[in-house]
C-alpha cells in the first residue's frame, strides 16, 4: 500500500538496518533524570552531559 | 486547568527536578522522561498508538502538513483554516487546493478534479476558531472516502476537552474516529499551558520524529511545561462535570446575546467560542473598547485572521465562569451594545 508515508520508506529501511546491527538509536535518547547541568541518568546510568546547550548552568 | 493545584504542583516539581529548560531538540538532548510521559498521557487520552509533542500547536500543524505532503502530493483545506494550516502548506511543496468553508459539495467536487493516483492530505478542523462553528465531519468523511489515496487530518485545537464522551473532540462526538488518520491539537486551550501535538495510529508514524523539521530543528518544551500538560491531560479524562458547565455557559451566553439583538457567528451554540459579528472596524473597536471600560475583555479579530473580511468580537468561555459572571457578561454586552449603537435601546 502506498500513501503519504511511502516517501519515507527508504529512511525507515535505513534506520531499521542500522538498529538491527545492535547499535543504540542516537535520536531517541531520554533524559530520565537530570541531576545537575553536567550529569543525567540515561538508560539508568549516570552520564556526563557534553551535548546540551546548558552553557552557564 | 491553568490554575489547577495538581497541574501547578507538577510543574513546580519538574522545575525543581529537571531545571528550567532542556536546551535541545527532541532528537538530541531534548527528550526527557516528562516528554515521554506527556506523550503517554496523550496516547491514553486519544486511544492511539502514537503521539508526538511539538513546542507549540502552530508548529504541530506546520510540521505535520509540510512533512506529510511532499512534491506531487496535494493538500486540500477548508478556506477558513487557521493560519498555522496555511503556513504549513506554505512551508511544504505540495499542491494546495481550497474548498468553500464547511461545504461538503465543494470538497467532493475539488477532490474529483485531482489525479486519482496522487496522494492527498485533507485538512479539517473540528471547531473553526473565529466563528466557533463545527465541521460536518461525517458528511465530509463520506465525501473524501469516495476518492482514492486520501488521508484525513483533523485539527481539534478548540474541540479537545469539550466534545465527545472522552473529550477527544468533534471527530469523537460525531463518530468518525476510525476514519481520521491524524489528530492535531494544542496545549494552550483546554490543557491550559503551551505546546502542540499530533496523535495517530499510522504504523509508520514514528518516522516523523526524524523528518519533521519543525519538530527536529527547535528546542523541546521545558520539563515544567510537559509536566503540567501531562497532569492536565490526565485530569481532562475525568472532566465530565467541567464539560457540562462549559456547555451550560455556552448555551446561556449564546441565547442571551441573540436575545439582546447581536448578530452571532452561528445560529446555535456550537462550541465554547461565540463570535459577535460587527459591521466594520469602527464598530468593532468601539464595541471592544466599551466592553473593556465596563470591565469585560474579549478578543477583537479582523482580517486576515477572520473569514470573508469579517470584524468580530470573539468570546471564549471557561468552565469556571459562574452563573453570576455569565449574567454580568450579558449585562455588559447590553450596555456596551446600546452605548455604541450596535443594538437598539429598549
Amino acid at each position: 500500500m502506498t500513501d503519504l508515508f511511502s516517501k519515507f520508506d527508504p529512511l525507515i529501511a535505513e534506520r531499521e538496518a542500522l538498529l538491527a546491527t545492535g547499535v543504540r538509536d542516537p535520536f531517541s535518547i531520554v533524559m530520565e533524570e537530570v541531576k545537575s547541568p553536567t550529569l543525567a541518568i540515561i538508560k539508568g546510568k549516570e552520564t556526563i552531559l557534553l551535548g546540551t546547550y546548558i552553557i552557564w548552568a | 486547568m491553568t490554575f489547577d493545584p495538581d497541574v501547578v504542583a507538577a510543574g513546580k516539581k519538574a522545575l525543581d527536578d529537571f531545571g528550567a529548560g532542556t536546551t535541545g531538540s527532541r532528537v538530541l538532548n531534548g527528550t526527557y522522561q516528562g516528554h515521554r510521559a506527556c506523550e503517554d498521557a496523550l496516547k491514553e487520552f486519544y486511544g492511539t498508538e502514537h503521539a508526538m509533542v511539538f513546542s507549540t500547536g502552530y508548529q504541530a500543524n506546520l510540521g505535520m502538513i509540510s512533512t506529510l505532503a511532499g512534491k506531487g502530493d496535494y493538500v486540500i483545506l477548508d478556506a477558513d483554516s487557521h493560519a498555522s494550516i496555511y503556513d504549513g502548506c506554505a512551508l511544504g511543496v505540495a499542491e494546495i487546493v481550497r474548498f468553500r468553508h464547511n461545504s461538503v459539495e465543494d470538497l467532493d467536487k475539488r477532490l474529483g478534479r485531482l489525479p486519482a493516483d496522487a496522494n492527498k492530505l485533507v485538512v479539517l478542523e473540528g471547531v473553526y476558531s473565529m466563528l466557533g462553528d463545527v465541521a460536518p465531519l461525517p458528511a465530509m468523511v463520506a465525501a473524501i472516502r469516495k476518492h482514492p489515496n486520501c488521508m484525513i487530518l483533523v485539527d481539534e485545537a478548540h474541540g479537545m476537552g469539550f466534545f465527545g464522551p472522552n473529550g477527544r473532540g468533534v471527530y469523537e462526538e460525531q463518530g468518525v474516529e476510525k476514519d481520521v488518520d491524524f489528530v492535531v491539537g494544542t496545549f494552550s486551550k483546554s490543557v491550559g499551558t503551551v505546546g502542540g501535538f499530533c496523535v495517530s495510529n499510522h504504523p509508520k508514524f514514528e518516522v516523523l520524529r526524524l523528518v519533521c523539521r519543525p519538530y527536529v530543528f527547535t528546542a523541546s518544551l521545558p520539563p515544567s511545561v510537559v509536566a503540567t500538560a501531562a497532569t492536565s491531560i490526565r485530569k481532562l479524562m475525568h472532566a465530565g462535570d467541567k464539560r457540562a458547565r462549559l456547555w451550560a455557559n455556552s448555551k446561556r451566553l449564546h441565547g442571551g446575546l441573540l436575545q439582546l439583538g447581536f448578530t452571532l457567528g452561528t445560529q446555535t451554540p456550537q462550541s465554547a467560542i461565540i463570535a459577535v459579528i460587527l459591521t466594520d472596524q469602527a464598530q468593532a473597536v468601539a464595541m471592544w473598547q466599551a466592553l473593556l471600560e465596563l470591565g469585560l475583555y474579549v478578543n477583537m479579530a479582523r482580517p486576515p485572521a477572520t473569514p470573508a473580511g469579517t470584524f468580530l468580537l470573539r468570546c471564549s468561555l471557561c468552565a469556571e465562569h459562574t452563573e453570576d459572571q455569565v449574567g454580568q457578561i450579558l449585562d455588559i454586552f447590553a450596555a456596551a451594545g446600546r452605548a455604541t449603537g450596535t443594538i437598539g435601546g429598549d
